[in-house]
C-alpha cells in the first residue's frame, strides 16, 4: 500500500470520483439541451422568445463551461479538500506525519486530485462535445482539446490553491470554503485590465473563447499558471512542515 | 545503562500556559516507561516533543532510535481501508523492507486475525487501539510512544491492550502515558510523574515505593482483633495497634528490629488465627496523590 494508491483507493471508495464524474457529466449532458432547448422551452412558457440570441453550436460548450466553472470547482475544491487537510483529524495526521515527509505525503494528494478533477472535466466536456454535436453542429476539434486542456491546467491551479489553504486553514469546508472565496477573488481581479492576461483565471474560460474562434493569447496565463501550480504547493508542504499538531 | 531518550531542560509554553517546566527525562534503553500525571499535567505535549509533532520552546530532547512510532489515545485510520491495509501502508512507509507476511503475524498478535479483511469503520475503540498497536509496531520500531493507550476502554480493552504493551516489552524501549496508574503498575519498569509540566519523581517503581511503607505492619487474623490489637499495643516497641475494620489490626511500629524479632511470637502466644503478617506498603495510588498535591 503506497501513497500514491492510497489517494486512489480514497477517491474510489470513498466515491468522491461519483461526485466530480456526476457533477461535470450532468453539465455536459445539460450545457448542449439547454443550447438547444431554451428558446423552445421559453417559447412554450413565455409566448415568445423576442430579445433571446439565437444559439449556436458553441453555446453548448458555453453552457457547459460556464456550469462548470461554478458547481464544478465547489466540487472539487471541497474533494480536494478532504484529501488535503492533512491535519483536520489529529490522529490521522498523527499517523502519516510520524510516518512520511510531508512531500511524500502531499505530492500523492495533489496529483492524484488534480487528475481525477482535469478527467472530470473532460469526462463532461466529451458529453457536451458530442451532445452538442449531435443536437447543433459538430465544432472543431482542435480548439475544443487545446481548450479542454488549457481548463485542467487551471483546475490543477485550484488543486494547488486548496493545497495552500490547506497549510493555513484546518479543517475540510474551510479549507474548501477559503480556497473557493480566492478562486473567486482571482476571478474578478481579471477585471483589472492590465494584469488580467497573467492570472490563471484567464484560462478558466479557456475553452469557450479557443471554439468561439476569437483572438485568445492563453501564453502569459499559462505560464503563470504553471508556475503557481509548482509554488504554491511548495509553499504548502513547507508551511505545513513547520506546523505543530 | 544505555538511554534511548533524555531531554535536558525542556520546555513547552502555549503563551502564558507553561506546559512542560525544564523537564529532565531519562528512559533507559529497552523499558517500558510510565509517564503519569494527572489531565494537563503536560504528558501529550511532553510525547508530542519526542515524537517531533511539537518544538519545545527551550531546551532540548535527544531521541537515540532510529525509530520512533507514535500512539495517540485514540488512534484513527482512513475509514475505508481495511486493518490489513492500514497495517500494510504503515509498513510501506516504515519498514519496505520487511515482508508483507509480517503484516499478517502483527494483525495475529494483536487479536485482529479475524478482522484483517474488514474496513475499518465500524471497529470497536479497543479494536481501533489494538490496530494502532499493530501499525506501531511492524517492524520493531525502537521507541514506541503510546499516549494513554488503555484510556477510555472497557475492563477487557485495557486487559488486551496492557498484554499487548507487555509482549512489547524487550523488543522496543516504549514509554507509556497514563492517568490510570493500575496500567502503570502493571507494565513499567520505570516511571516519571509529572505535575503541573513540571517532572517531580523519576525512577523505579520500587524505588518510589521504597521508605513509603512507613514503620507499620498489617496483621490479619481470622479471630481475636481486638484482643490481638490491645496484646500488641501493650508490647514496648509498638507504638500503637488499631482495628481498622477490615478484618486486619494495624500496627504502628517505633522500634522495627525488635517488632521484627518478636511481632510472630506475641501472636504464637495469644493462639489466635493468623491469615498473614506484612509491612504495610502505600500503593502507587496513594503515592501518586500524596506526591502530586
Amino acid at each position: 500500500m503506497t501513497l500514491w494508491r492510497l489517494e486512489v483507493i480514497r477517491l474510489v471508495r470513498s466515491l468522491r470520483w461519483v461526485i466530480l464524474a456526476a457533477v461535470y457529466g450532468f453539465f455536459g449532458v445539460l450545457g448542449p439541451l439547454t443550447a438547444r432547448y431554451l428558446p423552445d422551452i421559453l417559447e412554450q412558457v413565455e409566448g415568445s422568445t423576442a430579445g433571446l440570441p439565437e444559439f449556436g453550436p458553441a453555446d453548448g460548450i458555453t453552457q457547459y463551461v460556464g456550469n462548470a466553472q461554478q458547481l464544478g470547482i465547489l466540487a472539487v475544491a471541497f474533494v480536494a479538500a478532504a484529501a488535503l487537510a492533512i491535519d483536520s483529524k489529529l490522529e490521522l495526521a498523527v499517523f502519516f506525519r510520524t510516518r512520511a515527509s510531508m512531500r511524500d505525503l502531499m505530492t500523492p494528494r495533489l496529483v492524484i486530485n488534480a487528475i481525477a478533477a482535469s478527467l472530470a472535466f473532460v469526462f463532461g466536456a466529451i458529453i457536451a462535445y458530442v451532445g452538442t454535436g449531435i443536437l447543433l453542429a459538430w465544432i472543431d476539434l482542435g480548439p475544443f482539446v487545446l481548450g479542454v486542456l488549457l481548463q485542467c491546467v487551471y483546475l490543477a491551479f485550484a488543486v494547488a490553491v486548496v493545497g495552500l489553504m490547506a497549510s493555513i486553514v484546518r479543517r475540510v469546508v474551510a479549507t474548501a470554503l477559503v480556497s473557493v472565496g480566492v478562486l473567486i477573488a482571482l476571478g474578478l481581479l481579471t477585471l483589472v485590465t492590465p494584469i488580467a492576461p497573467w492570472l490563471p483565471s484567464d484560462l478558466a474560460g479557456a475553452l469557450d473563447q479557443l471554439i468561439r474562434g476569437g483572438e485568445f493569447d492563453y501564453w502569459r496565463s499559462l505560464a503563470a499558471t504553471s508556475i503557481l501550480v509548482v509554488a504554491l504547493p511548495a509553499v504548502a508542504i513547507a508551511r505545513l512542515g513547520r506546523r505543530e499538531v | 545503562m544505555t538511554v534511548a531518550v533524555s531531554t535536558h531542560g525542556l520546555t513547552k509554553r502555549y503563551g502564558d500556559t507553561t506546559a512542560l517546566d525544564t523537564v529532565d527525562l531519562v528512559v533507559p534503553r529497552g523499558t517500558v516507561y510510565g509517564l503519569v500525571g494527572p489531565n494537563g499535567a503536560g504528558k501529550t505535549t511532553l510525547l508530542g516533543i519526542l515524537a517531533g509533532l511539537r518544538s519545545p520552546t527551550a531546551g532540548a530532547a535527544e531521541v537515540d532510535a532510529r525509530s520512533v512510532r507514535v500512539l495517540p489515545d485514540t488512534p484513527a485510520f482512513d475509514p475505508w481501508l481495511t486493518a490489513w491495509e492500514v497495517v500494510d501502508l504503515a509498513r510501506t512507509l516504515t519498514t519496505p523492507d520487511t515482508p508483507a507476511t509480517a503484516v499478517d503475524d502483527v494483525l495475529e498478535e494483536a487479536g485482529l486475525a479475524d478482522a484483517a479483511a474488514r474496513r475499518v469503520k465500524g471497529f470497536s475503540r479497543g479494536m481501533l487501539q489494538r490496530l494502532g498497536i499493530a501499525a506501531a509496531v511492524i517492524g520493531e520500531p525502537d521507541l514506541l510512544l503510546l499516549d494513554e493507550p488503555a484510556a477510555a476502554l472497557d475492563p477487557a480493552g485495557r486487559r488486551e491492550v496492557l498484554d499487548l504493551v507487555d509482549r512489547i516489552k524487550g523488543r522496543s524501549t516504549v514509554v507509556f502515558s497514563s492517568h490510570i496508574l493500575d496500567d502503570v503498575q502493571q507494565v513499567s519498569d520505570e516511571i516519571g510523574i509529572l505535575r503541573q509540566g513540571e517532572l517531580i519523581y523519576q525512577g523505579s517503581l520500587p524505588g518510589l515505593l521504597e521508605g513509603r511503607s512507613g514503620n507499620a505492619y498489617v496483621v490479619m487474623v481470622r479471630t481475636g482483633h481486638e484482643e490481638v490489637a490491645a496484646a500488641i499495643d501493650a508490647e514496648p516497641w509498638a507504638s500503637s495497634a488499631v482495628v481498622p475494620g477490615d478484618g486486619t489490626v494495624l500496627v504502628a511500629i517505633s522500634d522495627m528490629g525488635a517488632a521484627e524479632t518478636q511481632l510472630v511470637g506475641v501472636l504464637a502466644r495469644l493462639g489466635h488465627r493468623v491469615v498473614s503478617v506484612e509491612p504495610q506498603v502505600e500503593s502507587l495510588e496513594q503515592v501518586f496523590l500524596e506526591v502530586t498535591q
